[in-house]
């Protein structure tokens, strides 16, 4: 330690700083931890193909159906954002209306899933029936917990807790369902010969 | 529920009109209890942290001692056809349930004192974590009154045996089982995330990540690989309950994926979760020798990079394939990668040596409790060097010495000088001395006896796992491992009942009794709600010797 070192004894007044994007990373490395589960179960099925053709002989996977259940989602997202630039703008009225469509958007979306699995014709008691519903199950969780989240982003909106000097709360939860978009594609990349 | 918490303002807490922190200064009794329900008060919730992981610690110990009793005795039945039931139970309760939020609690307490914030970044999702982890805690065990529900054997290492032919009970026994281990595995990912957020994001002002200190680094480090491991884990639960509750397959025997996915699942979280329960451990120990050798570190640069590189080993040892990486567990050098593992440790403890030259150190208990995890590491890397050579085969009671001795004795050894060193600030007033001597003792040398008689029936071919044995020439060897085992229970009891009479008494230390260097010091014996009345500039590692340097004058600066 040198001598120099000249400590005050406390430090110099003024405002206290504020933390910046604290729920931001959080959301971050929720989604991480959350990615990482997906990723679990992407390896399980792509271990799966491995030892087996995916999806068996026997499974007609309805592939309209997986299309417009990821069209739909996908279509969310660029909704969030444009509550997230309404917010930044302080267009109140805009906000409003993109996250309840956003709303509409995933609410939407959690009916098709539902109805996806409904009317999949095959169940849990093969390792691809099992895997296939852990996927499409999870997926359909994480985005009701998105969902819930833009509705508590709606009722800060409608309350003015966030606005164009407080834009975060919009912000995250627009991070997170971008997670859940993310997420769902990758499960339907995975699950639907899309590409093929 | 109400949830209290305090929010002064954000990080740094600077309140200019507060009166300059003093080291040292004593504040009322530690305020724990039913009031820490509704709280979202880090330090309640550290507390609750720790008292419900020693609580099932000492349960878990219990079972260890039951299941070395039918050993030591095998023609007395004590624990009767639920051996395997028993030894499930006992490893889950003292790695899972224990060690690992055990840190986790310190960390919740700790972390935000170094780092000088009043509070933790997300405090209410921490207290939802936290009580999430204790009602993971009551569903497990309750899974073991409501039936039997370790069929897939000890850490579920058979997961299609946990699902199928079982009777109503035992299923629904299985069931809060898989529920029990999925609640403590969430609660670790929302507490750990919101410990990395807290380190990131509420530092004080002055406080770089260069100048936090070793045990916040490790509390990060660990977090961090909680993070991204145990998600891993909940996946493979996940399909395992589809597989249970629902009559799912992947896990059947005749599904080759699902062999591969459990042992790279139980890996991702079981490899990890075994190394870095020893990481939070180096990170205290760091602080300890710092602080009672009164200098810094040598080079706090390496030691921090060596707790990076511990933790970031301990998910390269996947590159072993889950097979051999399975055994890399218990035999430590079976793979070049998990050999490596013992670099970083080594490291820090060459760290710990070096920082004592320059002068005797204050003599404290938390020292031995350091000293003593060296021995036993040293113990098990012996053994491990010694292992080919004697041509010890993995899958006997050798590899069970070495995870009772270098994965579970050292750490916990650890975790009890932690608990001595920071007691002050968690309880108000120092441990008792003579109780803690009885402690070390009886905790270090049960952990050797358990070690060595262990060490020595692998020696002789006894295999780990197996509730009775042809040779009655083992029993001695068994009587001792049982005699080593009910020493550490008798000293996590001592220190179970030290900790409570510390914590009801009335707090007596003063704020910083050991002049330390890190900001946990700055502040009252226990922190008062919002932790600090101000806090002194931060311009390196050890802002209160720069405090002291600075009153001193420019003549007791030089000195």
């Amino acid at each position: 330690m040198t001598a120099t070192t000249a400590a005050t004894p406390a430090l110099p007044s003024g405002a206290p700083s504020r933390p910046r994007n604290v729920a931001t990373l959080a959301v971050l490395i929720l989604a991480l931890g959350g990615m990482m589960a997906f990723a679990a179960l992407i390896a399980a099925y792509r271990a799966l193909a491995h030892y087996q053709s995916l999806p068996p002989k026997g499974v007609k996977l309805d592939n309209y159906l997986g299309v417009m259940t990821t069209f739909t989602l996908v279509l969310s997202a660029p909704l969030v954002e444009w509550a997230w630039s309404a917010v930044r703008r302080d267009e109140r009225r805009q906000a409003i209306a993109a996250l309840g469509l956003t709303i509409g958007m995933g609410i939407a979306f959690v009916d098709l899933d539902w109805y996806l699995v409904s009317r999949l014709g095959f169940g849990v008691a093969t390792p691809y029936g099992t895997v296939f519903y852990a996927m499409v199950i999870l997926a359909g969780i994480n985005a009701g917990v998105g969902i819930l989240f833009l509705l508590g982003a709606l009722l800060r909106v409608l309350g003015g807790q966030a606005s164009g000097s407080e834009p975060e709360p919009v912000r995250v939860v627009g991070w997170y369902w971008e997670f859940v978009v993310v997420a769902w594609v990758l499960v339907a990349l995975t699950l639907y010969p899309i590409v093929k | 529920m109400t949830v209290t918490e305090t929010r002064p303002g954000g990080a740094g807490v600077l309140d200019s009109s507060a009166p300059a922190a003093q080291p040292g200064g004593v504040r009322g009794a530690p305020d724990a209890g039913p009031r820490s329900v509704g709280t979202a008060d880090h330090k309640r919730l550290g507390l609750v942290l720790l008292g419900t992981s020693t609580l099932l610690l000492i349960l878990g110990i219990v079972m260890g001692e039951l299941l070395q009793a039918q050993l030591a005795a095998p023609d007395t039945n004590v624990v009767g056809s639920r051996y395997g039931e028993l030894l499930s139970l006992h490893a889950t309760a003292t790695a899972v349930l224990f060690l690992g939020p055990f840190w986790l609690g310190l960390a919740t307490y700790i972390l935000p004192l170094q780092i000088g914030t009043a509070r933790l970044a997300l405090p209410r999702l921490h207290a939802f974590a936290t009580w999430l982890y204790v009602v993971g805690g009551v569903v497990f065990l309750a899974s073991y009154l409501a039936g039997t529900p370790s069929h897939g054997g000890i850490t579920l290492s058979q997961p299609w045996a946990a699902v199928q032919g079982l009777s109503r009970a035992d299923r629904a026994a299985t069931s809060l089982w898989i529920g029990g281990l999925f609640l403590v595995g969430l609660a670790s990912v929302l507490a750990s995330g919101d410990l990395i957020v807290t380190m990131l994001k509420l530092r004080a002002p002055g406080m770089t990540l260069a100048r936090v200190p070793l045990f916040s680094w490790a509390s990060f480090a660990t977090s961090s690989v909680v993070v991204l491991a145990t998600p891993v884990f909940l996946g493979g639960l996940t399909l395992l309950y589809l597989d249970q509750r629902y009559g799912g397959t992947f896990f059947s025997p005749s599904n080759k994926a699902g062999v591969a996915v459990w042992q790279h699942t139980i890996w991702l979280f079981g490899r990890p979760e075994a190394f870095v329960l020893l990481l939070p451990g180096l990170g205290a120990a760091g602080d300890i020798v710092s602080t009672h050798f009164r200098r810094p570190l040598v080079d706090l640069t390496t030691a921090r990079a060596a707790l990076i590189a511990f933790a970031g080993l301990s998910f390269a040892v996947w590159a072993a394939g889950p097979g051999r990486a399975s055994a890399a567990v218990v035999l430590p050098t079976s793979t070049w990668l998990t050999a490596l593992t013992a670099g970083p440790v080594a490291v820090s403890v060459l760290l710990w040596l070096a920082s004592g030259r320059g002068g005797p150190p204050r003599l404290h208990l938390s020292l031995a409790f350091v000293a003593g995890a060296v021995l036993l590491l040293a113990l098990g890397a012996g053994a491990a060097i010694i292992a080919p050579a004697a041509r010890v085969r993995a899958g006997t009671a050798w590899s069970t010495g070495q995870l009772h001795v270098v994965l579970f004795g050292a750490p916990t050894l650890l975790a009890l000088g932690a608990v001595h060193h920071w007691a002050p600030k968690l309880f108000g007033r120092r441990l008792s001395t003579a109780l803690g001597v009885l402690q070390l003792l009886l905790v270090l040398g049960g952990f050797a006896v358990v070690g060595v008689a262990e060490y020595v029936l692998g020696y002789r071919h006894m295999p780990w796992h197996v509730d009775s044995y042809a040779r009655h020439s083992l029993r001695a060897l068994h009587g001792l491992a049982a005699a080593g085992g009910g020493m550490v229970l008798l000293g996590m009891l001592l220190f179970a009942l030290s900790s409570l009479a510390a914590a009801w008494r009335r707090s007596d230390a003063p704020g910083d009794p050991y002049q330390g260097m890190t900001l946990e010091w700055a502040t009252t014996s226990p922190p008062p709600p919002a932790n600090f009345d101000a806090l002194p500039e931060i311009r390196s590692a050890q802002p209160l010797a720069d405090l002291r340097a600075a009153q001193a004058g420019p003549a007791g600066g030089a000195a």
